[in-house]
């Protein structure tokens, strides 16, 4: 995704390689940045880029 | 780096910042890339994530064609769970031991009927390798049993399914690894659950049980992931909430260890682990400098913590040697100080007699490797590499990427645990051979100094008593044979690997000539050094592999093993023996093998090469400096299986 215009409105059926299981490496790699967890009710909750990223900042705080 | 860990692949050097950026420029630059530049940059400890991106760059360089040859291997993963993370991971793995994989999984929960079906898109994609992952929540044993018999009932069951795919697949001439499975680490009836057959903890132990007699009656491999975890701890294997998200088998902290571990078995499998450990000596081998401290001054032995330390990495290397791993020395030191422990330290565990090459000099630590490798006729991709100095590590991965140089701890405790969970020596069975080649390594330099007493060289051949005994393919060397056939790359005149299932079925195959050779002199057992498959036809024999052990070369093996074919072949009515050379990077030395023997040129192979044909009519068996045994059958075991 090197030169990809990235809204907070995007969502997954607007990427074509964003499938499942793209999202589950996604949220790892999140996790794995942050040092945070999901649980996976949170995770299904989230339907675009914004919802991912008010998650990662309600989690740190 | 200071702590030790598996998780991190502590014995990788960590990836460069610009990790990504050097994969980009490998596939944007001008120059062809060569297998060690993929080499250099696969061998860094990766995340999932760079794993994903180096697969990438990898099946970009393959497409743009701008990648040299490097070995490739298709392998199929067959497993219930999601797999599809796991995939280039293991493809990302791959290049820091020497090859390229092609990864395919068949869709989701597709991976039994696909095995057993012949028109499935797993039979189109044809695999040299199968890796069946058995999983306890697909298998049924997600839950205990309060009776015994439905326990052992639901684990027969999931064996069955397990059997039904090793059978696809042998039929197809794949090999296939078989992967145990650990228990999930929380209990039933807490300590009394091992005493119950129904818990999950016993019925897996029963299944992973089953899974080894399998493997060994079908020439399988295990991939013992069930030890794995118990490494890591099973409560931190399992990562329950990915399971429920999406599936995954295991917590994806630890997937490039797993996919490190698939492609070590796979490297294995290919005759590609190491076969010789190189030691530095100060500050290695013991605390200290020889040089300045001298003996009294160095730290080894009872009594300190470093001292002992230091004997535990010893006695670590001289476990490998038991198993067939060959020892070298490289130091920067002067030869006499070097030697000076060896000969009079108390405490020291390895003896000079140990060590297959000894060099303690002040050149270059790359060049001294390269005159090691050199001086074992092994390749530099077959050694790794132990020194407790950063910079001489760095220098040598530069200098040689195909060899393996562990990064260490700051604490020499745990060299050991870094050179262990590297699996380097990674191996796939082990024969009684194995065990004897570190003293054959030593024994030939033995032979090197006689000859240069004798001068002349028939004489000295017929100094050597030799025999050479000559049997046709059996059980008791099938492992030998396969391994002789993935790992010789030097004296093969075709350079044709076959598996160890497909070694089976040529012993009973009527239409194919097979012979494993072996070698005894008065310096030693060499043990089996040579292995010939003819295919037989009414009128000519053709050669479809020849390859021989370069430890034996010039020995005159190659004649005696001729005059075996060549009067088996007059005997079945064949009138000519065909010779194919298919030349590759290391295979030169025997370009003219054949015209050596006395065939004659018959034109060129397909798709390159040389075809050579020999009358049988006027071939004259040469008198040979040696003693000839043959075996129709093997009467009784020459060497065991340990």
């Amino acid at each position: 995704m090197d030169d990809f215009d990235l809204q907070d409105s995007t969502s997954a059926e607007e990427v074509e390689e964003w499938d499942s299981l793209s999202h589950v490496r996604l949220v790892a790699a999140v996790e794995r940045s942050f040092k945070i967890r999901f649980s996976n009710a949170e995770i299904e909750k989230m339907q675009c880029v914004g919802d991912l990223v008010d998650s990662i900042s309600d989690k740190l705080g | 780096m200071s702590d030790f860990s598996l998780k991190g692949l502590s014995w990788l050097p960590p990836a460069p910042n610009d990790f990504r950026k050097r994969g980009k420029s490998l596939v944007e630059g001008e120059e062809n890339v060569q297998p060690n530049d993929l080499v250099r940059l696969g061998s860094c400890a990766m995340n999932v994530d760079q794993l994903t991106a180096f697969s990438k760059t990898i099946k970009k360089l393959e497409n743009s064609g701008k990648l040299a040859a490097l070995t490739k291997v298709k392998v199929a993963l067959l497993s219930d769970g999601t797999t599809e993370h796991l995939i280039p991971a293991i493809e990302g793995s791959c290049p820091r031991h020497g090859f390229v994989a092609e990864v395919y999984a068949p869709a989701y929960g597709q991976a039994v009927q696909e095995a057993l079906d012949p028109e499935s898109g797993l039979a189109a994609f044809n695999p040299e390798v199968a890796l069946v992952v058995s999983d306890y929540r697909s298998l049924g044993m997600s839950s205990p049993h309060f009776s015994a018999e439905s326990a052992s009932e639901t684990v027969a069951i999931a064996l069955s399914k397990i059997q039904a795919i090793v059978r696809a697949l042998a039929h197809r001439g794949t090999t296939t690894i078989l992967q145990t499975m650990p228990a999930p680490a929380e209990p039933w009836c807490g300590n009394y659950d091992r005493r119950i057959d129904g818990s999950i903890s016993s019925m897996i132990e029963a299944f992973n049980r089953a899974l080894f007699e399998l493997a060994s009656e079908s020439s399988a491999v295990i991939l013992d992931v069930a030890n794995l975890a118990g490494q890591i701890g099973r409560s931190s294997w399992f990562d329950h909430s990915y399971w429920h998200r999406a599936k995954l088998p295991f917590s994806m902290d630890y997937v490039p260890l797993y996919a490190d571990h698939v492609s070590r078995v796979l490297s294995a499998i290919r005759g590609k682990s190491r076969k010789c450990l190189v030691l530095d000596l100060d500050n290695t081998c013991w605390g200290g400098v020889i040089g300045d401290d001298g003996v009294e001054g160095i730290r080894l032995g009872q009594g300190s913590a470093d001292g002992e330390a230091f004997l535990a990495i010893q006695s670590f290397a001289l476990d490998l040697k038991k198993r067939g791993i060959v020892l070298a020395v490289v130091s920067k030191n002067e030869d006499a100080a070097a030697r000076l422990p060896f000969r009079e330290h108390p405490d020291m565990l390895l003896k000079e007699d140990d060590i297959a090459v000894f060099l303690a000099n002040w050149n270059d630590k790359a060049t001294n490797i390269q005159h090691v490798a050199k001086t074992l006729n092994i390749g530099t991709d077959a050694l790794a590499f132990l020194d407790d100095n950063p910079a001489e590590r760095q220098r040598v991965r530069q200098m040689l990427p195909e060899v393996a140089v562990p990064e260490l701890p700051d604490d020499p405790a745990f060299y050991p645990s870094a050179l262990a969970h590297a699996g380097y020596f990674e191996t796939v069975g082990l024969s009684a051979d194995d065990a004897k080649r570190p003293d054959q390594y030593k024994a030939n330099a033995e032979r090197a100094v006689a000859l240069e007493q004798i001068g002349n060289y028939d004489d000295y051949l017929l100094s050597l008593d030799m025999t050479c005994s000559l049997q046709q393919f059996d059980k008791v060397g099938r492992t030998r044979i396969a391994q002789l056939i993935n790992k010789s790359n030097q004296f093969n005149l075709t350079t044709r690997r076959y598996t160890e299932a497909q070694v089976a079925s040529m012993e009973t195959d009527p239409d194919i000539f097979d012979l494993q050779v072996r070698l005894v002199d008065k310096f030693g057992d060499n043990g089996m050094i040579s292995v010939l498959i003819f295919k037989k036809g009414s009128q000519e024999w053709i050669c479809d592999s020849w390859l021989m052990s370069c430890r034996v070369l010039g020995r005159r093996v190659e004649e005696a093993a001729l005059s075996v074919v060549a009067s088996a072949a007059k005997q079945s009515g064949a009138k000519y023996l065909v010779g194919e050379y298919l030349p590759t990077a290391k295979n030169a030395m025997v370009a003219n093998h054949f015209q050596k023997l006395g065939f004659q040129a018959d034109g060129e192979a397909d798709p390159v090469g040389t075809l050579w044909r020999l009358d049988l009519e006027t071939y004259e068996v040469p008198t040979l400096p040696m003693k000839l045994v043959l075996f129709d059958q093997h009467p009784e075991p020459i060497s065991e299986t340990i």
